[in-house]
């Protein structure tokens, strides 16, 4: 992956398929939000958990230094990206309950991994975590990862999710361990509804593609541009999902449904033109 | 900058083989019905006037047209149509003078040369390019004086011969009346889109040669491409065409897309995905400064003396369908601000590719972008010649 010698700033803009997909998910999404902030806080007081990391948008982490601090739980944060540059606004945030000394927690491989990423001053790590990862398949710049490979990591920017930032595998089994003891607290937590919701996500196809400090990631309701580290040329990764949604829309290329017929130019009059043009 | 009014959507009567529209037509719906309410609704939200459009604008029935226009006239004072002209009937040139409404005609020359433009046969084809060639002469009979835009492909300008015939019939057309053309390269969709129709650099720089070339022999019909070249490199980029403007394919600036549900949309030319994608909230220039920053063996524009002047084009045309890239048509057009320039420096201009601000200006289009401002050249020479005066 080369990697060039310049740096986009922060920035992140959606499009969502249809203003169907934004009314129904955009409401889902703040719902998971609030659960997964709520279910890793109380984990945390039950002492299920002595730690946990959540990655999130800025006003996540005010609303978890408002939450935490009655419950007694630390919050140490790391600001992801530079304080001086204007833009979209992420925390990894480090949540500790009273029993536990957040500067004496033990070190993780995905802990050395973020810390590694960081001093290396890269925004993503995910093109690296694929290839650790055993059954991915490779075509040129194009990696395809069959489902039941974690997707959280494609899903910071627009959801709250545990773990650190950066992990060095998308098949691992402490991350895969987190994420089912995330889905089973926020059952028990009264989530039920927001836990579906999320595992619904995580099942659908998606599509990571970067490219001079853009990266583009595709899912079937909405689409996202934000920084990432600038690569010369694109580098895409595709995750086969086993799901779609209702509101997904059918498009004509990876992750979108694709029709079997395409109404223009798959007909015989078109095609007619086409021979009479050539 | 107005609002795209699209009440069917991109649903057409023709098909024309190299349609940016056709990803969408491909996978949408046939037809969606639209809401009156809505639409004027979003139209009033969006705060402007609006352009009829489609696919083909006139297929929405003509009391609906008529309601659409007799409104906007109120509203805005006139009214705006793009259209191929093929189903201008009496009663659409009758509410074209009623309700003041601005006829754009898309047509890529008489006869067989229009073929590309097709409608299911070759039968057909001939007989709505006809029609649509008898609209034009009806309209600039009745002083509407349309305004026309031609792709250049192979089906009309790909031999000599056919690029002859063009501009015998672009002539014509100032000779009865037409007074603005736009010439669109084509954007490609499909590499077999490509290989049939899609002109060679060389082919597309030697055409746009040619018209430039017309020009100087026509009374009063022009090609705004040329005029927008030289006024760039004269620094003053106010009016010009969106194609220059640092355009954000997430939202669009100068197309405004209101679909028949109120939805709002963006430009079809950036919809490589045939999904009409809601229009996102505050533009990013990011592509901007990426471009400005990657080598152009890469696919950006690192070190190109026009960068801010052509700002990689239009996202639409970008390398390999990828927005992310500078236009496939980087050639062509640095040919043409490379003659341009030629021309200013022989006259004594000094144009702005070589002028000793262009620096300044690329760092304060670069500080802009980055935070989220697409400040326009003419603001930032202010700016410069104020400090100057200050200091």
């Amino acid at each position: 992956m080369e990697v060039l010698d310049y740096n986009i700033p922060p920035f992140k803009t959606m499009g969502w398929v249809s203003d169907k997909a934004k009314e129904t998910w955009n409401n889902r999404f703040e719902k998971i939000n609030g659960a997964i902030i709520f279910t890793t806080l109380k984990a945390l007081v039950k002492g299920d958990w002595d730690s946990q990391y959540l990655i999130v948008e800025g006003w996540s982490y005010f609303k978890i230094l408002e939450l935490a601090a009655p419950m007694e739980i630390t919050v140490k944060a790391t600001f992801l990206g530079n304080e001086n540059v204007k833009g979209p606004v992420y925390y990894e945030v480090l949540l500790t309950n009273k029993h536990t000394d957040p500067d004496t927690l033990k070190s993780s491989c995905c802990i050395a991994c973020t810390t590694a990423i960081r001093e290396k001053n890269r925004k993503e790590h995910v093109w690296q975590a694929v290839l650790n990862t055993k059954a991915y398949q490779q075509e040129g710049q194009i990696l395809s990862l069959s489902s039941g490979s974690d997707t959280s990591v494609f899903w910071q920017r627009l959801l709250v999710t545990i773990g650190t930032q950066h992990r060095c595998s998308l098949q691992c089994k402490r991350y895969a361990s987190l994420q089912e003891a995330l889905f089973d607290k926020l059952q028990v937590f009264g989530y039920e509804q927001e836990a579906l919701w999320l595992s619904e996500m995580y099942s659908w196809p998606v599509e990571w593609c970067a490219s001079h400090g853009i990266c583009e990631l595709r899912t079937p309701i909405i689409k996202l541009a934000y920084d990432t580290d600038p690569t010369a040329i694109p580098h895409t990764i595709r995750v086969e999902g086993d799901n779609y949604p209702t509101e997904g829309a059918p498009g004509k290329r990876f992750p979108y449904r694709k029709r079997k017929f395409l109404r223009i130019t798959d007909s015989k009059s078109f095609k007619a033109g086409l021979q009479h043009g050539s | 900058m107005g609002v795209e009014l699209r009440p069917l959507g991109v649903k057409c009567n023709i098909a024309c083989q190299y349609c940016y529209q056709h990803p969408q037509r491909d996978v949408e719906e046939s037809t969606k019905p639209y809401d009156m309410d809505k639409m004027k609704e979003a139209i009033l939200q969006e705060g402007g006037d609006f352009t009829l459009f489609g696919g083909e604008a006139l297929l929405v029935p003509i009391e609906d047209l008529e309601e659409l226009w007799s409104w906007g006239l109120e509203q805005f004072g006139s009214n705006s149509v793009q259209t191929n002209g093929s189903l201008i009937t009496d009663a659409h040139i009758a509410m074209f003078k009623k309700y003041k409404v601005n006829v754009g005609l898309s047509i890529d020359g008489p006869g067989d040369l229009n073929d590309v433009r097709w409608a299911g046969n070759l039968e057909r084809t001939r007989k709505l390019t006809q029609q649509s060639e008898d609209a034009i002469a009806q309209l600039a009979k009745e002083g509407l004086k349309p305004s026309i835009i031609i792709t250049l492909h192979r089906g009309n300008v790909g031999t000599a011969e056919k690029r002859k015939r063009m501009g015998a019939w672009i002539k014509e057309l100032d000779q009865i009346g037409v007074r603005a053309a736009r010439l669109h390269l084509m954007e490609v969709e499909s590499e077999s889109i490509r290989a049939i129709y899609h002109l060679t650099e060389k082919e597309n720089t030697e055409t746009l040669l040619y018209f430039h070339q017309l020009e100087s022999e026509l009374k009063q019909l022009r090609f705004d491409i040329f005029s927008e070249i030289e006024s760039l490199l004269k620094a003053d980029d106010h009016g010009l065409s969106c194609v220059w403007k640092a355009c954000d394919p997430y939202t669009t600036s100068a197309v405004r897309g209101v679909e028949g549900n109120g939805q709002r949309s963006n430009c079809g030319r950036t919809n490589k995905e045939g999904i009409d994608f809601v229009k996102s909230g505050l533009p990013s220039y990011a592509r901007y400064i990426s471009l400005y920053h990657t080598p152009q063996e890469h696919g950006g524009c690192n070190g190109c003396r026009f960068f801010a002047m052509c700002k990689g084009h239009c996202p639409g045309t970008s390398l390999e369908g990828d927005w992310r890239n500078r236009t496939e048509h980087c050639n062509v057009w640095k040919t043409l601000f490379e003659l341009t320039e030629e021309r200013m420096i022989a006259e004594g201009e000094v144009p702005l590719s070589t002028h000793g601000i262009l620096p300044f200006v690329e760092q304060k289009l670069i500080e802009g972008w980055s935070q989220g401002i697409n400040p326009s050249i003419q603001s930032l020479i202010a700016q410069a010649a104020q400090q100057q005066k200050v200091s």
